[in-house]
């Protein structure tokens, strides 16, 4: 458990959306997984990997759903909620779901990344 | 003694015999041939006393025409001594009528008499007479010469005065007419008379009729009787082959009648014979009325079998298509008229018909002989005795003229209802002859001013094709109507609304045109306005519905800006970090942020293209393209939504004339009403189908089909209703207005529930004319 390394694991529908984040993860030097359905994420997804999950909100299945789900079941990945329409109800929702932080589409890259190194910092302490 | 005794005894057994015999009984005496004993038959028979026979010479009885034969006989029989074979004479009764009567007899030279007996044969000769008679008589006669024949053998058989053969003329009957009347020696002229008061009125009632004498006392009423001095009466009815009664037979004489006249059998045989003829003689002449009413008739008749074979035509059949009668009876209706119009227009004539249908149709027909005629033709089912279907009967009649009449009137007619009160009349230029005032001063011309100019610098150049199309059809079918923008004399424009009607002359050319007019610029302008709210209520509800779509669209655009400055931030870090400079990997990033840039402008484009005021243009559209314009724009809430999406869109289906936009509003508005359907019911399987295909009738249907849970029954009417709705927010305009824009491009919407689950949209709209130019 300790062995593996931290990692961003994005889940998004939207194919250009992380072929984005691929080029800039690379550019950052951060490790990623990439799942294009709540499904493909789950199958694959081992809990015991640390790290945190960049998680869109519209997509099929629900990104609160989602959200919710690993709340429950306490997983330790920190979950980042990025949505293209960011109404503060579904701030404050994603929030009390236990969401480590909230980004509206488009949104500073640099702050996103600073947000995902600072989630991810105590990980790689460890 | 003894031998006296017994001698006694035979003479008195002898006597009994003599007295009780039916026959006839007699002694004569050899020389003067004068009777000398005779029994009482032959006083009964004969209807004389004893005095008045004995003592005379059997000469004086016997019927002039017998007595040779007579003589000759007994003359043979003396000279051989031998017994009279069996022979018939007649002889004279009291009343003066002939008794047939057969002798048979023996000669007594010792005693010089003759003994005699005689059977009375008088029925059996005249049955034989008779059938002889009316064999030889009629055999050879039918017809007219039939009733003749048979009164004349009656008579002469009968030996009465007067017979009469008399048809009924009416039913009941009272007045009859002679087909035969017989008086004293020959065939009178036949007479009609009635029948009220005299004896035939009794048979003809259908009862035999006999008065065997006292005729005139027991019809007093009747004058003839005296007029012919008639005294007895018996008269036959006679029936047809149905039972009714159609005539009867009379015989009358001046003397009593013969009690056993009526029951001769052979009469009775020919009396039925008798209405046999009058019942050939009334069928022959009701036939030969038909044939004459056929024949003579100006409509087209033929009979044909249940295969189409010419029976029977009557002559104006023949004429309109210029056969002989010899050339179409046997032929069958596809040889006359051809193989292609028998299978189009007369074999499902002629097979409904021959299932037992009246068929009546109208319509133009060519005719090798008369041209172009409009018939009205009926097919009537022919039935034989067993009420089967052997054929049927088509009857073709002329009504060309009735046809212009009634076209006359009803173009008449129109031009009253639609109030046209401007009228022209023009020559075959295009000329105008006469004008009334309000059509001048609708153009602002007086009318003189009008008259000998032509009709064209009253249309608006623009609309020129439109009226010269308007007029070549006039000019073919005989009338037209079109609308069209028209100019005043001063240059200004107005609607004007236009029915010409072909003028003809006598022979059918045309010798020009009226022209009704009507002044329909403020209909016009009305219309006009109800497009223009139309349009802005469209809009309104774009507008409401994009309201709607904020969120998803949103989502949409945001993705694509997301991914942008992704690629940006990734781009500097790049550029920031020399020494891993990579140009190519550089320019890849840059290009990847082009395109994602140009996404987020296709995609406002497309909302702007939505939501944006415009006016509605039509133009030739490949159907699929608002669908899967419309498809992209919901795709993201399509997702998420879980919507599966079966497409069903037939290869070539054919473009169709629409504002796109227009049916794009359409299709968001059905596929988010599916869409809605099904995520705010709990079904398994949310699966939306967007199929298009070409329906027969030269239109393209669109079909949304969702699996939600349905439009309960009474909703179900009122869904295309305005400001109905089954969701709390929305206007409830989306269904109407989606409707009048489909009804607008001359296209129909309407709902059907799907066998399983949901409810489909459908919506059809007409094909792209060809030869119809872009705007």
């Amino acid at each position: 458990m300790t062995e593996s390394k931290p990692t961003v694991f994005v889940l998004d529908d939207d194919q250009a959306v992380q072929d984005s984040l691929v080029a800039l993860f690379i550019g950052m030097d951060l490790p990623a997984e990439f799942y294009l359905t709540v499904e493909d994420f789950f199958e694959n997804y081992d809990p015991s990997r640390p790290g945190c999950l960049l998680l869109d909100v519209w997509l099929p299945g629900g990104g609160l759903n989602v959200l919710k789900k690993l709340t429950e079941s306490q997983s330790i990945l920190k979950v980042i909620v990025v949505t293209g329409h960011g109404d503060s109800e579904t701030k404050k929702t994603a929030l009390e779901l236990g969401a480590h932080a909230f980004f509206e589409k488009p949104c500073d890259s640099n702050e996103l990344c600073k947000c995902i190194r600072q989630a991810m910092e105590p990980m790689t302490k460890v | 003694m003894k031998n006296t005794t017994e001698q006694t005894h035979m003479e008195e057994e002898y006597r009994a015999l003599f007295d009780m015999s039916l026959d006839l009984i007699c002694v004569t005496d050899l020389n003067t041939a004068t009777f000398k004993k005779i029994n009482p038959s032959f006083t009964r028979v004969l209807g004389y006393t004893e005095e008045e026979i004995l003592g005379r010479s059997f000469l004086d009885f016997i019927h002039p025409d017998d007595i040779q034969s007579t003589l000759d006989l007994m003359e043979r029989c003396l000279k051989d001594g031998r017994i009279v074979p069996h022979f018939d004479n007649r002889y004279r009764t009291k009343s003066g009528q002939y008794r047939w009567l057969n002798w048979s007899g023996r000669p007594s030279l010792t005693d010089g008499v003759y003994y005699s007996y005689a059977r009375d044969v008088t029925e059996r000769k005249r049955a034989d007479e008779l059938q002889k008679a009316l064999v030889e008589g009629t055999a050879s006669a039918t017809g007219p010469d039939f009733f003749p024949s048979f009164a004349k053998a009656l008579a002469q058989v009968f030996q009465s005065r007067y017979i009469l053969v008399c048809e009924h003329l009416d039913f009941p009957a009272t007045r009859v007419k002679t087909l035969a009347f017989w008086m004293h020696d020959h065939l009178a002229e036949n007479v009609e008379y009635d029948m009220a008061g005299g004896p035939c009125e009794e048979t003809a009632l259908g009862e035999m009729t006999f008065y065997p004498e006292g005729l005139q006392e027991l019809f007093p009423k009747d004058k003839d009787l005296i007029e012919l001095n008639a005294h007895s009466y018996c008269g036959f009815p006679l029936f047809d082959s149905s039972g009714q009664l159609i005539g009867h037979l009379a015989i009358m004489d001046d003397r009593p009648m013969d009690q056993n006249l009526c029951d001769v059998p052979a009469l009775q045989v020919f009396v039925s014979r008798v209405a046999v003829e009058m019942e050939r003689k009334r069928v022959e002449r009701a036939l030969r009325r038909c044939e004459h009413i056929v024949s003579s008739s100006t409509d087209m008749l033929a009979l044909l079998d249940s295969n189409c074979v010419y029976l029977a035509t009557n002559e104006s059949y023949r004429k309109a298509f210029g056969f002989e009668l010899g050339e179409i009876i046997g032929k069958t209706a596809a040889e006359v008229f051809g193989q292609s119009f028998f299978e189009s227009t007369i074999r499902p004539a002629a097979q409904r018909c021959l299932s037992g249908e009246q068929v009546n149709f109208r319509g133009w027909f060519e005719f090798p002989v008369y041209g172009s005629v409009y018939m009205d033709i009926s097919y009537s089912p022919y039935y034989d005795r067993d009420n089967k279907i052997k054929g049927y009967v088509v009857n073709g009649r002329d009504i060309t003229k009735y046809k212009h009449a009634s076209d006359q009137l009803s173009e008449m007619n129109m031009a009253l209802s639609n109030a046209m009160p401007g009228i022209a009349r023009l020559d075959t230029e295009g000329r105008y002859l006469e004008v009334n005032d309000y059509y001048a001063n609708v153009l602002g011309y007086k009318p003189t001013e009008l008259i000998g100019g032509g009709w064209s610098p009253t249309v608006h150049p623009d609309d020129m094709s439109v009226a010269l199309q308007a007029y070549e059809k006039m000019c073919g079918e005989g009338k037209s109507e079109f609308e069209t923008r028209a100019i005043r004399k001063d240059g200004s424009l107005f609607y004007k609304a236009l029915l010409m009607v072909r003028t003809n002359a006598p022979d059918g050319s045309m010798t020009g045109h009226h022209c009704f007019m009507r002044d329909i610029t403020e209909r016009k302008q009305a219309e006009e306005e109800i497009r223009r709210h139309q349009d802005k209520l469209a809009h309104i509800s774009r507008l409401s519905t994009m309201g709607e779509m904020a969120t998803g669209l949103a989502h949409e655009v945001n993705q694509p800006l997301a991914a942008i400055t992704n690629y940006c931030t990734a781009g500097l870090q790049i550029l920031d970090n020399e020494a891993e400079t990579s140009s190519d990997r550089l320019r890849v990033f840059f290009e990847k942020l082009t395109e994602q840039s140009l996404r987020a402008g296709e995609i406002i484009r497309r909302l702007r293209g939505l939501v944006g005021k415009r006016t509605p243009v039509r133009v030739r559209t490949e159907i699929t393209e608002p669908i899967h314009e419309v498809l992209r724009l919901l795709g993201s809430d399509m997702r998420q939504s879980e919507v599966h999406l079966v497409l069903k869109i037939d290869k070539d289906v054919p473009a169709v004339r629409v504002d796109e936009v227009q049916i794009q509003q359409v299709l968001v508005n059905l596929i988010r009403n599916a869409m809605d359907a099904m995520t705010h019911s709990e079904c398994e399987q949310r699966t939306l189908t967007v199929s298009a295909s070409q329906t027969d009738d030269d239109a393209v249907e669109i079909a949304i089909g969702d699996t939600g849970r349905g439009i309960p029954g009474e909703a179900a009417d009122q869904v295309f209703d305005a400001f109905f709705s089954s969701k709390s927010e929305g206007m409830g305009m989306g269904l109407a207005i989606s409707r009048s824009i489909i009804e607008s491009h001359g296209g129909r919407m309407w709902m059907s529930p799907n066998p399983e689950q949901g409810v489909t949209f459908h919506f059809t709209l007409p094909l792209e004319k060809k030869g119809i130019i872009d705007d």
